[in-house]
């Protein structure tokens, strides 16, 4: 009986003593005196998930101590080397109490506590790279772009507030080197290079509430993409079919049709960058661009018929590392249906 | 003798009358043979022939004029029964929207044009409204009165303009003037509220993308989302509420939230391989897929509840819902229904990136998806009728009884009445 009251006066010191400890940390209670210690596993807990928390002591035997854990005041486990126990962390806004005392055979006490205070972390990421206007895909990063990354945190309150980002810490790292140059309270979106050709990386995000009661952690793997030309026919009524790409051969039902290419996640902010060269060729011949756009080239057929095997590298000025290949096959015939021309002109392809 | 005057006059006047027939009829003859002569003679100097090309710019824009039949101010046609899938427009559109005042009327946008049209979906009638040219209408979002907003991209800039426009008053029949301004340039994406004429777009600012909510005309806007990622899709329900998506792609997370009027982003889904999501309005039901190895259609019928996979191989872009059904204790529940386009043939990997950039097309089947159960149903298959349609920009009419979308092959407009009469 006497034992149970110290065990619930010590744990009542205890959890009064170190309320606002942070979830991961490791904490010695009477560290004069003793060394039970907690950790976390994973050591960052998020919600709605799991954590595994272990009692420690570099110089007491636990497997022969009776250990009794407590979650919000309610004993989970108690017995002799129950060193461990596993609890759910709870939704966002949620906190845990996790106590747990250690009845050594010599009878000596010892103690410790944690607070597990789950927030969330979502790592997006996209990049500078080229897509054409009404594009639904995402901007992929390519060699000599630039990726951008934005943490989004929840650390809420108990009364349902979140934590701004400005009181956040967030420290980024890039393949396990730190990032410091764009750390900081606050930091939670970020620029850097893209990943090298044919590389990858992997960009974490630790963010922490300066008062560090709240903490979460995100990792992202970001590969280099290759950029991608894409043929469309650019349609006087219509303007460039982005809905249509050209594939690798086309029927055309007119004497002519003016090819645009589109760099998809090219190093460069339009088709008509400075940056970008373009090299066409028809038929192993190379051929001029449009007088306005490089990016496009008028194809005719002298006659009735004809085939036109189109080609495109585009390499850039300054990333050396940019290039880009683009082909089509166009078979030029005169045949036009009596009714619905119109489609077979824009939208048929083999 | 008066009478002998009379019968005079009226004879000479018979006689002049015949003289005037006589030369009119011969003049005719003479005009008909000289026509005939001078159609003969340009015919044979090659007029009316197509122009040889050579040209640096060509003659394309000469051979799509001449193929292009454009849609005609009004249907020639009289009224007849629509079929079951009909065939709208079928040169490109831009973008439609059913009316409010009409419950059979829907307006599309012509993309070569930008001229309005309004169609009537039980005589499948058709009338041009206005005349304001606004040529390569890329994409057109209309407002249920008819107020809509024009897109384009400046050809000599490149900068993506919108107009938002009101069709003025006209005279009869007559197509009216679109009037209205432009908007500020370089909005990457819009989504408009139908019913409240209010609008939440994304543009490009000193790195960041903001998010503006707004009324129409940009009479007062309220910034609600800033962010450095560029790749979002906005989302503004007829129920006011607003999301952002982080556009798709391929086995890439997606992530989509809810803007809170506290400017705080709650989560819709997380972390999900190439997330598109659908909303519901007036409802926390959502549509959701996924795009990694495979495509695949999720339901979460609630925000309570747990997310379901649905036996659909689609995505939410090819889904709409039917309006959220009013309940009320005298009548019989209606169930919360959706309506999904299905791909014919199974396609696996890669399906977003080859569909978004015009690579890939589908032949689609529609479906039918009771939200609260989560079954599922074929109603309709476009082949049945012998057309491939690869469907996109669904949308039900607000009686829930008919389905409009985009062909993404051709961008053609398409009317599928769901119940068949």
């Amino acid at each position: 009986m006497a034992q149970r009251f110290f065990l619930v006066v010590s744990l009542f010191f205890l959890i009064s003593a170190l309320s606002s400890a942070p979830a991961h940390a490791q904490y010695d209670i009477f560290s004069n005196t003793s060394s039970l210690s907690l950790s976390l596993s994973p050591a960052i807990p998020t919600t709605n998930s799991s954590v595994t928390i272990a009692a420690q002591s570099p110089f007491d035997d636990l497997r022969s101590a009776t250990l009794t854990w407590v979650v919000n005041g309610k004993k989970i486990l108690s017995g002799v080397g129950e060193k461990t126990i596993t609890i759910p962390t709870g939704a966002l806004g949620t906190k845990s109490i996790v106590g747990v005392s250690a009845t050594l055979p010599d009878g000596s006490t010892a103690g410790s506590q944690t607070i597990i205070h789950p927030g969330e972390i979502d790592l997006l990421f996209d990049a500078d790279s080229f897509v054409p206007p009404f594009y639904r895909g995402r901007a992929l990063p390519s060699a000599g772009t630039t990726l951008r990354l934005q943490a989004i945190t929840r650390f809420k309150n108990m009364d349902g507030s979140l934590i701004p980002d400005a009181a956040i810490d967030f420290k980024w790292k890039r393949g396990g080197q730190a990032l410091m140059g764009v750390s900081g309270k606050g930091k939670s979106s970020i620029s850097i290079p893209a990943p090298s050709l044919f590389s990858s990386d992997t960009i974490s995000v630790e963010a922490r509430s300066l008062d560090g009661e709240f903490s979460a952690t995100a990792r992202q793997p970001v590969s280099d993409t290759d950029p991608v030309v894409i043929l469309y026919e650019d349609h006087p009524l219509f303007g460039v079919l982005y809905e249509n790409a050209m594939g690798a051969q086309k029927n055309i039902f007119t004497s002519e049709t003016v090819l645009a290419a589109v760099p998809f996640f090219a190093d460069a902010f339009s088709p008509e960058d400075p940056s970008l060269q373009y090299a066409w060729r028809v038929n192993g011949a190379s051929v001029p661009a449009t007088s306005t756009k490089k990016s496009e080239i008028v194809i005719g057929s002298a006659s009735t018929g004809g085939t036109a095997s189109v080609t495109l590298d585009i390499a850039h000025a300054q990333n050396y590392f940019m290039n880009a290949h683009g082909s089509t096959v166009l078979k030029f015939t005169n045949e036009k249906a009596a009714t619905g021309g119109l489609k077979k002109n824009l939208f048929e392809g083999n | 003798m008066n009478q002998n005057i009379y019968a005079v006059l009226k004879y000479v006047a018979l006689a002049v009358g015949v003289v005037i027939i006589g030369a009119l009829v011969g003049w005719f003859f003479v005009l008909r043979s000289q026509t005939q002569t001078t159609l003969s003679n340009d015919s044979s100097r090659g007029f009316g022939s197509t122009a040889p090309s050579g040209s640096e710019n060509g003659s394309a824009f000469s051979n799509g004029i001449s193929a292009q039949p454009t849609t005609p101010v009004t249907s020639a046609e009289p009224p007849k029964p629509v079929a079951q899938l009909w065939h709208v427009d079928t040169t490109p559109v831009a973008g439609f929207e059913f009316t409010s005042s009409d419950a059979h009327g829907v307006y599309f946008a012509e993309r070569a044009t930008g001229h309005l049209f309004l169609a009537d979906m039980e005589t499948g009638q058709s009338r041009r409204l206005t005349n304001t040219l606004r040529p390569k209408t890329h994409e057109a979002l209309f407002a249920r009165d008819g107020s809509v907003i024009l897109r384009n991209i400046n050809e000599n800039t490149g900068v993506l303009e919108s107009f938002a426009g009101t069709m003025g008053t006209s005279s009869g029949s007559q197509p009216a003037s679109l009037l209205g301004n432009m908007l500020e340039n370089n909005i990457v994406s819009i989504s408009l509220n139908p019913n409240a004429r209010s609008l939440f777009y994304l543009l490009r600012d000193a790195g960041n993308t903001i998010g503006i909510l707004s009324s129409w005309g940009s009479k007062s806007t309220k910034r609600i989302f800033t962010s450095n990622i560029g790749s979002w899709r906005p989302i503004l329900l007829s129920d006011g509420r607003v999301f952002v998506s982080l556009l798709a792609e391929d086995a890439v997370p997606g992530y989509a939230y809810e803007i809170r009027k506290d400017g705080s982003l709650s989560p819709v889904q997380r972390n999900i391989p190439g997330l598109s999501i659908l909303p519901q309005a007036s409802s926390t039901a959502l549509l959701f897929s996924s795009s990694g190895s495979d495509i695949a259609l999720f339901l979460q019928a609630s925000s309570s509840a747990n997310a379901v996979a649905l036996p659909l191989k689609t995505i939410a872009e090819k889904c709409a819902w039917a309006p959220f059904p009013v309940k009320s204790k005298t009548s019989t529940s209606t169930p919360n229904i959706a309506y999904c386009a299905v791909p014919g043939p199974a396609k696996e990997g890669h399906f977003l990136e080859n569909w978004y950039r015009g690579i890939l097309h589908t032949s689609d089947v529609i479906w039918k998806i009771n939200a609260e159960t989560g079954d599922t149903q074929m109603i309709y298959s476009p082949e049945s009728d012998g057309e491939a349609i690869d469907a996109t920009k669904l949308a039900t009419d607000p009686t829930g009884n008919y389905l409009g979308l985009i062909n993404n092959a051709d961008s053609s407009f398409w009317m599928l009445r769901i119940q068949k009469k």
